[in-house]
Formats: C-alpha cells, structure tokens, sequence
C-alpha cells in the first residue's frame, strides 16, 4: 500500500513539476519572441520611412524649387502643403517675396530631382540627401530677350512624418 | 496487516479507484505534451527571429561600412597635391575596384606630372552622403563634396583658392569583406 501510495504521489509530483518547468520555459521563450517580433516591426517601419520619405522628397523637392509665374499662386499652394514646422514658417516668408518677383521677372523654374539617397533614418525623421537642376528663365523688366541658367545643387531635406504623410520639415542648399 | 489492509478498499470500490490515478496523470501527460509542442513551436519562432534580425543587422552594417567608405574614396579623388600624387593617386586606386580602378590605374603616369606641372593642390571635405540604394553586394551612394583648389594658374593672377561643388554618384561592391567604388558619376559639372 505505502508503495503503491508514493509511487501515485510521485507520479503525481513528476508531472507538476515537469509542467511548471515547461511553462516557465514557454514564458521565457514567447518573451523572447516578443521583444524579437518587436524589434523586427520598429525596423520595418524604418525601411518603409526610407522608402516613403524619400519618394515624398522628390515630390517636394519638385513643387517647392520649382515654379512658373503664370500660377504661381497655385505651386506655393502646393509646395506650402508639403512643409511643415519650423520649414513652413521660413516657406511662407520667401513665398511672400516669391509671389510677386516671379511674375515682375516671368520666371519659369523647372527643378529636376536627378538622384536622392538617405542620409539617415529613424522612426519619423529621415534626411534625404538630393541632387537637384533647377533650369530657370527670367526676364528682366524692359529686357528684350529672356536669359536662362542652370543650377546644380546638392539639397539636404529632413522628411518628418505627420498624420500619415511625409512633410518637409528642413531644407537647406549645400 | 499492511497486505491485508487494502484488499477491502480495493475490492469495495474496484471501478471508482481504477480509473482515479490514471485521469490526472493521463491529463498531465497531455498537458505536458502540448507544452513541449508550444516549447518547440516558440522556440522555432525564436530561431526565425534571431536569424531575421542577424540579417537585418548585417544589412545595417553593410549600409554604415559602405557609406564610410563612399565618404572616404570622395575624400581620396578630391584631396590630390602635386607634391604627394603619386601617394595620392595610390590611396585612390587602394580603394577602388573595376572601372574606376582601371580608369586610375591607366593616369597613373601622366596624371602626377599634368599635377606638377600646374602646381595643382585640391583639399575634399564631404558636406553629405547617404545611401540610395542597396542589394546584398552593391550599394549607391551620392556625396556632396567641396573642394578648396588652387593652381599655378590661380596663384599668379591672385584669386588664391577656388571653391568647387561636386556632386557624386558612386557605385560601391563588396570584395572580400571591404567595400570598393567601382564607378563614379559626377552629376553635373562641378560648380
């Protein structure tokens, strides 16, 4: 009987035990998981932002150095809403200069974003690194002809994300 | 005594005992089955995940190693004196690889002497660089580069030092662990 008994009992404790050891390992290894899954979805969403924020800047880059006098109201509307911060502040300044200088001078700014690469990425700030031409024809008051010219510029833009979009947050010509 | 003590129980309730020790323990053995199951199962997640993020990392890596070396090689073609060419031109070739490699490696000659004879010193300093594109082996990079020059040329008619603006686009290949340019566009004239 007492054999029987301790032999039932251990069988008994066996399992418990074995069951106890087993949970905490699963425990530790969803654990693991977890931070792993974790890491893995913040460095997705990483790569996104590169790829988002730059085909966003290429956009920008576009609307905001380019622009035509016959509606012009129109571009800086449009690059106007592809900035934001501190960026859209200093925007509206030289818009404001813009607006009636393009059409005293009937400026046409063509800027062709040619390369952009990432300069660094994390989150919902990414630096884009673009090499713009800007071709422009401007015609001075009482001019007989227009003259044009070409700029090459290097254009350091920082991409920030706000309600879902990409906006310019920096812009600086290097 | 003891042998003869649980014959009545045993015999008194035979069906409700029988069964009795073995549920729990064939529960347990369940229990403990399904766990070992969700153990492994967990435990091949883990392996996935530690093996993605191995990946992820070394991408990372390659992206910060090749971009360093871009920013360096941008520094080698701009940093050139005529005092120091044929070192410099060296430490160009050291790290390049295909046809930049064999675009330098065919100047080795004539270019020092072209360099001394215009007195020619160019000093590169990078302003940005960054990735734009990457694959396991190969990455593009750009670097925007200024370079403080001057010349013979430029040293009797007084203007001293030039600025120019240089925008490079470089094709980078890994080659036994390091990251070479094999190629290099200069977007534009530099201005």
């Amino acid at each position: 009987m007492s054999g029987r008994h301790s032999r039932g009992r251990g069988a008994a404790r066996t399992p418990v035990a074995l069951v106890a050891v087993l949970a905490a390992l699963c425990l530790a290894a969803a654990a693991a998981a977890g931070v792993l899954a974790w890491n893995r979805h913040v460095h997705a969403a990483d790569e996104r932002a590169r790829t988002q924020a730059v085909s966003a800047a290429r956009v920008a880059a576009g609307d905001i150095l380019g622009y035509d006098y016959r509606s012009v109201e129109q571009s800086i509307r449009r690059a106007r809403s592809e900035t934001t911060g501190a960026f859209r502040k200093q925007y509206d300044s030289t818009a404001s200069v813009l607006l009636p200088q393009s059409k005293q001078l009937k400026a046409i700014v063509q800027a062709t974003v040619g390369s952009a690469a990432v300069m660094s990425a994390s989150g919902d700030r990414v630096v884009v690194l673009l090499f713009v031409d800007q071709a422009t024809v401007k015609q001075q008051p009482g001019a007989k002809t227009p003259e044009t010219r070409i700029d090459q510029s290097r254009v350091r833009m920082t991409m920030t994300h706000t309600g879902g979009h990409w906006l310019v947050s920096e812009l600086a010509a290097l | 005594m003891e042998g003869a003590d649980p014959r009545p129980v045993e015999l008194s309730q035979p069906t409700p005992t029988e069964p009795a020790p073995t549920e729990p323990v064939r529960r347990a053995l369940g229990l403990v089955i399904a766990l070992v199951l969700l153990l492994l199962a967990l435990l091949g997640g883990v392996g996935w995940l530690v093996q993605d993020a191995r990946t992820v990392r070394q991408r990372d890596d390659a992206r910060q190693a090749a971009l360093q070396a871009a920013r360096q090689q941008a520094v080698n073609l701009t940093t050139i004196s005529y005092e120091t060419a044929d070192h410099d031109l060296a430490r160009i070739i050291a790290a390049a690889t295909g046809t930049l490699k064999t675009q330098f490696e065919a100047q080795r000659t004539q270019f020092p002497t072209v360099l001394k004879r215009d007195k020619s010193v160019s000093v590169g300093t990078v302003l940005a660089a960054g990735v734009a594109s990457q694959s396991s082996s190969t990455v593009e990079a750009l670097v925007a580069v200024d370079a403080s020059v001057s010349n013979a040329a430029s040293a009797k008619a007084g203007s001293g030092k030039l600025v120019k603006h240089y925008r490079m686009d470089m094709k980078l290949i890994r080659v036994g662990g390091r990251w070479l340019v094999s190629q290099v566009a200069f977007a534009g004239l530099p201005q």
